[in-house]
Order: C-alpha cells, then sequence, then structure tokens
C-alpha cells in the first residue's frame, strides 16, 4: 500500500485515524499509551503487508534478530558491533547480490536500527520496551521512505498521544499538507517523470535542448516526488497529533553544496553525521583527514544510493565538491549568516542568484549520473548540455514535448486561439516547467505552506483551494506510478 | 466535488458499467480492455463478435444487413483462449441486462489456432478487475479517474464526436500500409529450427485450452450458433511455420481442433486459410497476419451463405491438403529475392 492509492486515503487512513481518536476519548489514561502503540503496531503490519510476502519476510528477520541484539545491548552493554555487521549485511546481501527485487524499505529501516542500537549503546534509550521499539521501527508514516526518524524524539511523542484529543486544527493543517504532496507527486513529478523516462531512453537522439529540459526535468522530479512523499507522510502524522523531523527544506535555493545537504534528505544528512563522520573523527583529526571523513560519508551515500559506478560517481561529485566548499569556506563568509538569517529562504540578491544557479546546476549535473542507466550514457548527456549548439542544438524534440502533455491543459486550449494540439505540447512543457521552477526556486515548501494556513484567515477560500488539489489529485491516481525513493 | 464526479461518470457512464448509452451523448470506444466487460453486460444485442486483431476490422452493420443480426464487437486485441473466456462469461451471465432482454443467436468466434498452446489462465495483458468483478468498492477506480473524466466525457463532449460502433475498435492501418512493399520491408523471418517438431506436441494443451475455455459456452448454450473460423492468414505465416519447422505439429494441431468443434451441432466451422488468391497476394495483408478490411466483409458474407463452411473431418482433410498444396506450390525463393 502506498499514501497515493484509493484504499489509503478513503479506507486504511480513515479507520486508522477515527480508532485512534476514539481510543484518546474513550480509554483510561493508564492503558491508553499501550492501546495506541499496539494499535500503530497493527496497523503499520497491515499496511507493510501488501508488499509481498517476501519484503515481510526480510523485515520480521530484522526486527527479530534486531530486537534479541536490544536486549543484549540494554542488558550486558555489548554486541554493537556484531548487529551493525548484521545489519549492514543483511542491506548488502540483497541491495548488491544482483536480487532484481529489493525488500521494500529495506535501506531505511536497516540505518533506523543501526541508529536505534547505537542509541541504545550509548545510554540514550532509557526505557527500552519492545513495545515501544516496534510502533517506532514499524510506524507506517515513515516506513517506505523516512524521515530517518530519532527514536527519542518519534518515542515522545507517540506516548504523547495518550494525553492528546482530536483536534481539527490538526487535522486540517495536515489535510492541506496531505493535499499538498499527492499534488506534487501524482501531478508534477509524474509528468515529469515522463519526459525524464523519455530522455534516458533515447539518449543517443537527444538534442543539447532537449538533454538540459531531461536533466532538469529530473532534478524537479526527484524534488516533488521524494518532498512529496514526505509532506504526505508528515500529514498523516500532523493528523495524529505528531511532528516528524523536517526532511526537505526548499533544498534547490542552496547556495553551495553544504547548504544542500542542510537542506536535501536532512535527515538522511543527520544520520550520516552522527554514525559515520563523527565516528569517523569529524573534523578533529586534522585538515586531511576531516576531508577524506566526508569524501568516505559521501561514498557511503552513494553506495547505500544504488548499486554502480552512476552512484558511486554521484556520490563523489558531492563529497569532492563538498570538500572544495570546506577549502573555500572562511569562519566569517556570509554561508553561516546566510543559513542562520532571516532571509534563509529567499534566494535574492545578484550573488546569492548566481551562487544558487551554480548549485542547482551543478547538483543537477551529479543527478544525471544518479538517473543514467549507464556512465556512458550520463556522460553523452552532459557532453550535449555542454557543448551541443550546432545542428538541432536548439531544436526541441516534438516527441520530448509530448511527453508533458496534460489533457487538463489541453481543454484550457480548448476554449483559447491556440489552434493545434500537436504544437501546444511545447507550450504545456514551459507551462509546467516555468510553474515548477517558479515554486522551487521561490523558497517556499509545502510545510512552511501549512504552518501559515493555520495560522491566516480566509478559511473558506484555502478550504476550497485544498479542496479542488485534492480531488484534482484523487482524480489523477490511475495509472500513477510508484515513489522513486521507494527502492532506495 | 467528488460526489458531483461521480454522480457526472455514473450518469454518462462511457465504459457502459452501470448502463447502456444514453441519448443525447457521444461515446468514444476505443478502449477494449476495459469498455467490453461493459458493453457485453449492458448492450442491447443478440451477437458477438470474439477473438483476436484478427477480428476487429469486421462491420457490424454488414452482419445485420447480411444476416439480420444485431452484433457486438468484443475484440481483444492479442487474444489469447482465457481473454475469450473471461469476456464469454459475461455475454452467458443470464443475470445481465443484455442477457435479460435478448438472447445470444450467434457468437463469432475467431480462432488464432498459435494462441491454443498458452497456459490455460495465461492473458494478453493484466486486466482493469474493478470493471469485471462486482465489487462496488473497487469502482472508485472508474468514477475517480481523471482519464474517464476527461477522455471519455469531456473531449467527446467538446469535439462533438462519438465512435461508431459498427467500426470500433478498427485497425489504425489505412488503405496505404496494405501492400508488399510495407509486409516485407517489416517482416522478419525466425531463426530456422534443425530438429523437426514432434506432431502431438501442441495437442495436449490445445485440448486443454478448448476444454477450459471455449467448448463449455458451446456446450451450455446449445440454442447460440457458434461460427467458429480459422482467419487467413498470410503465406508469411506459413513460412514461420516452416522455418520454425513444425508444419505437421501445427497441421495435426488444427485437424484436432476442427474434429473437436465438429463434435457439436451448434457449430459452423469456416476454413479461410486456403484461399489462394488471398493469402499469396501480400498487397492484401499489412503484415504477416492481418488481412485487409475488405477480407472480413468476404468473410461476414460467407458466414451468410455457408461458403468455406466445413461440414466434416473427411472435407477439412481437403482442406488441410490443399493447403498444403498452396504452400509446396508458393515461390518463397522468388519472394525473399527482392529487395523491398
Amino acid at each position: 500500500m502506498t499514501f497515493n492509492s484509493y484504499s489509503f486515503i478513503f479506507i486504511y487512513l480513515p479507520v486508522f485515524l477515527a480508532v485512534l481518536y476514539l481510543m484518546q476519548i474513550y480509554v483510561d489514561k493508564k492503558s491508553a499509551d499501550k492501546a495506541i502503540r499496539l494499535w500503530i503496531i497493527a496497523m503499520s503490519a497491515l499496511f507493510f503487508v501488501f508488499f509481498g510476502m517476501r519484503s515481510i519476510c526480510v523485515f520480521a528477520l530484522s526486527i527479530v534478530v534486531n530486537t534479541i541484539f536490544a536486549k543484549i545491548i540494554s542488558e550486558k552493554n555489548k554486541g554493537l558491533p556484531i548487529a551493525v555487521v548484521f545489519n549492514v549485511s543483511l542491506l548488502c546481501a540483497f541491495k548488491y547480490s544482483g536480487n532484481p527485487v529489493m525488500p521494500v524499505a529495506i535501506s531505511f529501516y536497516t540505518f533506523q536500527q543501526i541508529a536505534f542500537l547505537t542509541e541504545l549503546k550509548r545510554g540514550n534509550i532509557k526505557d527500552f520496551s519492545l513495545l515501544n521499539y516496534l510502533s517506532y521501527i514499524l510506524f507506517f508514516p515513515k516506513i517506505l521512505q523516512g524521515p530517518l526518524s530519532e527514536y527519542d524524539n518519534l518515542n515522545r511523542q507517540i506516548a504523547s498521544l495518550s494525553e492528546k484529543k482530536i483536534n481539527s486544527e490538526g487535522i486540517m493543517d495536515g489535510l492541506y499538507l496531505f493535499a499538498l504532496g499527492l499534488f506534487k507527486k501524482v501531478l508534477l513529478s509524474d509528468i515529469l517523470g515522463k519526459a525524464v523516462d523519455f530522455g534516458y531512453g533515447n539518449v543517443a537522439s537527444l538534442t543539447a535542448l532537449d538533454a538540459v529540459i531531461v536533466a532538469i526535468s529530473y532534478s524537479f522530479q526527484l524534488y516533488f516526488d521524494f518532498s512529496g512523499y514526505c509532506d504526505m507522510a508528515e500529514g498523516v502524522c500532523r493528523m495524529m497529533g505528531i511532528e516528524l523531523q523536517m526532511n526537505f527544506n526548499a533544498p534547490y535555493i542552496a547556495r553551495n553544496i553544504s547548504d544542500f545537504w542542510d537542506r536535501w534528505h536532512i535527515t538522511l544528512t543527520k544520520f550520516f553525521t552522527k554514525y559515520v563522520y563523527i565516528p569517523l573523527g569529524g573534523s578533529r583529526r586534522g585538515v586531511l583527514r576531516t576531508y577524506l571523513n566526508i569524501l568516505i560519508v559521501f561514498f557511503i551515500s552513494g553506495i547505500w544510493h544504488g548499486k554502480g559506478l552512476t552512484f558511486i560517481i554521484w556520490g563523489m561529485m558531492h563529497g569532492v565538491m563538498m570538500v572544495i566548499t570546506r577549502i573555500k569556506a572562511h569562519p566569517s563568509t556570509d554561508k553561516d549568516k546566510s543559513k542562520n538569517g532571516p532571509d534563509k529562504n529567499k534566494p535574492f540578491g545578484a550573488i546569492n542568484v548566481i551562487k544558487t544557479a551554480l548549485t542547482f546546476i551543478y547538483v543537477t549535473a551529479a543527478w544525471v549520473f544518479f538517473r543514467a542507466p549507464s556512465v556512458n550514457d550520463a556522460a553523452l548527456i552532459l557532453k550535449k548540455c555542454a557543448t551541443g549548439i550546432g545542428q538541432y542544438g536548439l531544436h526541441i524534440s516534438i516527441e520530448l514535448a509530448e511527453c508533458f502533455q496534460l489533457d487538463e491543459l489541453w481543454y484550457v486550449f480548448k476554449v483559447t486561439p491556440i489552434p493545434s494540439w500537436n504544437k501546444s505540447g511545447y507550450l504545456c512543457m514551459w507551462i509546467i516547467l516555468v510553474v515548477s521552477a517558479l515554486f522551487i526556486f521561490s523558497g517556499k515548501t509545502a510545510r512552511n505552506m501549512a504552518d501559515k494556513f493555520a495560522q491566516g484567515n480566509n478559511g473558506i477560500l484555502k478550504t476550497v483551494f485544498i479542496s479542488i488539489i485534492f480531488v484534482w489529485s484523487v482524480l489523477s491516481l490511475g495509472g500513477v506510478s510508484t515513489f522513486l525513493y521507494v527502492n532506495f | 466535488m467528488l460526489a458531483a464526479v461521480t454522480a457526472l461518470v455514473i450518469y454518462v457512464d462511457p465504459f457502459f458499467h452501470y448502463h447502456g448509452p444514453r441519448d443525447g451523448f457521444y461515446y468514444v470506444v476505443d478502449n477494449q480492455l476495459s469498455q467490453n466487460p461493459g458493453m457485453a453486460r449492458n448492450m442491447d444485442y443478440d451477437s458477438c463478435i470474439i477473438g483476436s486483431s484478427m477480428t476487429v476490422n469486421f462491420h457490424t452493420d454488414d452482419f445485420y444487413e447480411l444476416m439480420g443480426l444485431n452484433t457486438l464487437k468484443l475484440s481483444y486485441s492479442g487474444a489469447y483462449p482465457k481473454d475469450d473466456s473471461n469476456i464469454l462469461n459475461i455475454v452467458f451471465d443470464k443475470d445481465s441486462y443484455a442477457r435479460k432482454n435478448n438472447d445470444v443467436k450467434a457468437v463469432f468466434l475467431g480462432l488464432d489456432v498459435p494462441t491454443l498452446t498458452a497456459d490455460v489462465n495465461e492473458i494478453k495483458y493484466e486486466l482493469p478487475m474493478y470493471l469485471y468483478d462486482d465489487n462496488p468498492i473497487n469502482d472508485v477506480k472508474y468514477l475517480w479517474n481523471k482519464d474517464v473524466l476527461l477522455q471519455y466525457i469531456m473531449r467527446p463532449f467538446i469535439q462533438k464526436k462519438g465512435t461508431n460502433l459498427s467500426e470500433a475498435y478498427a485497425s489504425w492501418w489505412t488503405d496505404e500500409y496494405y501492400n508488399i512493399q510495407w509486409v516485407m520491408h517489416n517482416y522478419e523471418e525466425p531463426q530456422r529450427v534443425e530438429t523437426e517438431a514432434d506432431k502431438e506436441l501442441f495437442i495436449e494443451q490445445t485440448g486443454e485450452n478448448l476444454k477450459v475455455n471455449i467448448l463449455p459456452f458451446v456446450e451450455e448454450n446449445p440454442d447460440t450458433q457458434f461460427y467458429v473460423f480459422f482467419p487467413p492468414y498470410s503465406i508469411l505465416y506459413w513460412n514461420n511455420v516452416i522455418c520454425e519447422n513444425h508444419l505437421e505439429a501445427t497441421m495435426r494441431q488444427y485437424e484436432f481442433a476442427a474434429e473437436e468443434f465438429l463434435k457439436y451441432d451448434n457449430v459452423h466451422l469456416f476454413y479461410f486459410q486456403n484461399m489462394e488468391e488471398v493469402v499469396t497476394d501480400l498487397n492484401n495483408y499489412a503484415d504477416y497476419t492481418h488481412y485487409k478490411p475488405e477480407i472480413n466483409r468476404y468473410m461476414t458474407e460467407c458466414f451468410a451463405d455457408g461458403t468455406h463452411e466445413v461440414r466434416s473431418m473427411e472435407q477439412f482433410e481437403d482442406e488441410l491438403s490443399s493447403m498444403r498444396d498452396i504452400i509446396e506450390r508458393f515461390d518463397f525463393e522468388e519472394l525473399f529475392s527482392v529487395e523491398y
């Protein structure tokens, strides 16, 4: 089951929330925590059941073995290295052994298991119990693609559910965020995805401008897809009365790679910092060792994301640029100021615009390796982007433009003087790319839009707006692709 | 808003899931997987066309003109026997609106013998089960579907144009595609197989498929006339059979299938494959099997007047024998010596 399915939206979620709210009202305080946790565990297991026997068995194995390790660590304070080896081996066994179908969510829950056991060993988890552990590891909103939630934070919030009551503001806030995430996924991401699939399936025949559009489309698609999922996850949690850790904060307005990784997949960055970079010595063992540690982190990030040289190149491109950024950085530069200042999400000012543009171009070039089927294909696309101004260079293939055709726009064109649907493919393409770019580079996120929604007036207008994008998204559910990050 | 969308889709019902077509609306019929089950259940008809792309170019008006039958086309391009069985189950469902209003007088079944070796449960494409089952809950996939709303309700409404049901599902090849240059340019001869296939190789699975997917409908509906026909593939189909070295096994398979059908009084069996002037002239084809619409018209005339009908096994042996002659006499060397 995925968030973008009729069964999740219209059956699973309403039933889950209704029973949760009833428990909060009718179950006495003493038993409420236990009852709510059992309900979360049962429904999360049901959520996972839809991914098939193979995924269930692997996840069950991971849970059983890690429960044993947790018991040993909490009682004898030893066994962590073996536990880490087990988890990494389990991940590698499926990810790199040539298995065509990976167990769903294995990359995410493996990291969560490692983080949990490490915190247990460090003594940061005082109240370990099987019930708490299961409600944390199985918690369905983050089970598939994160965010990689910290045990302490999530467990505390789950515990607080027994004290809470149904909250209409939280429900509206959550619905708004869920609808925005669904919209990003089923409309923006999937329409861009058609162009991306076409481009990477026909690399040799792309013109230079085609290659640029395909590369940019993938940057946009990946953001809308992954952040859309996280918005939906956060939306579900807000309806429950829980707040997940932020995973995306307008990443494409970053002014350098370091800033980018503070904004993109934030919880993964935190995980690598806490459980890889710092244990390797972080920046405490001299400059060269710091750079080496950074490169190691991004190398691991590359192989975590996928099998093959393309992912390693992607990771190392980020690692190398991170090192260069670090070399260039000076304590008094504007980097830290800009990160903490009031205009953090506004890329205004000529210098900042140039920095943002260069960072986006570099990140997009790296994404080409992330998406391309081979290094040669990636190199060819980048070569076309960089040098192909010759014959047909600035021409856009009609086949590519047609990938952006959106039926909804056809009806708009039908009542305007635009005569031909065939040629209007170009117009659709530019509309979708420009609207996507405006949203992405405005620095707005669905999360802060939802926050403003909760605080502001014009309730009816906003409700109508939510309803329209929600209904539009629901009507678009048929034939929607799966989430890109579900296989990581 | 969702309630309004639901009401609109139920009222217009472009896939005929709840009722037949309404006057005043234009219906686009171009989606076999999604629209066949609804049409079979809720249209007014007394006969139907079942089969693969070999049947899509029939005009149902011809059946009315020549046989007085109100015929509905329920083809599935690339259909396997199980696909035929799925739709026949709906056609013969006594509880449907269609069956409450009309009995099935005739079924015109195009029998693609090569598909009879498929698994009995194999279907060509995954079916949108929410349109095939009786579960009202999964109907949301139909009721809340952007494509249904935009492509099948809004677009024909704006364009004021629907499908002529007589010609529904007709193939995209226009007249200029039916010529030898086009056929030969796109034809790829299969790899030659050294060892000849056992003569009985296809019989077991063919028998199983007929027993499970086709013959039960013939047996259970003795008042329905089944016009079963072997479509006239071009001579290139036989070249494939020869290259793959299973001519004897294929001939035996045809013989076996014919024998099974000829056991029933309500079956009219037609063998069109030995129409020499048709199958040896590749200007009648758009590829190695697909013939032009004029051939469909001719076959309809045959259904009406009994030409090419096979009434006994002796006659069928003669038909197969004449087919062998055509294959033996045909100059494949000359055909392949020309550059197309």
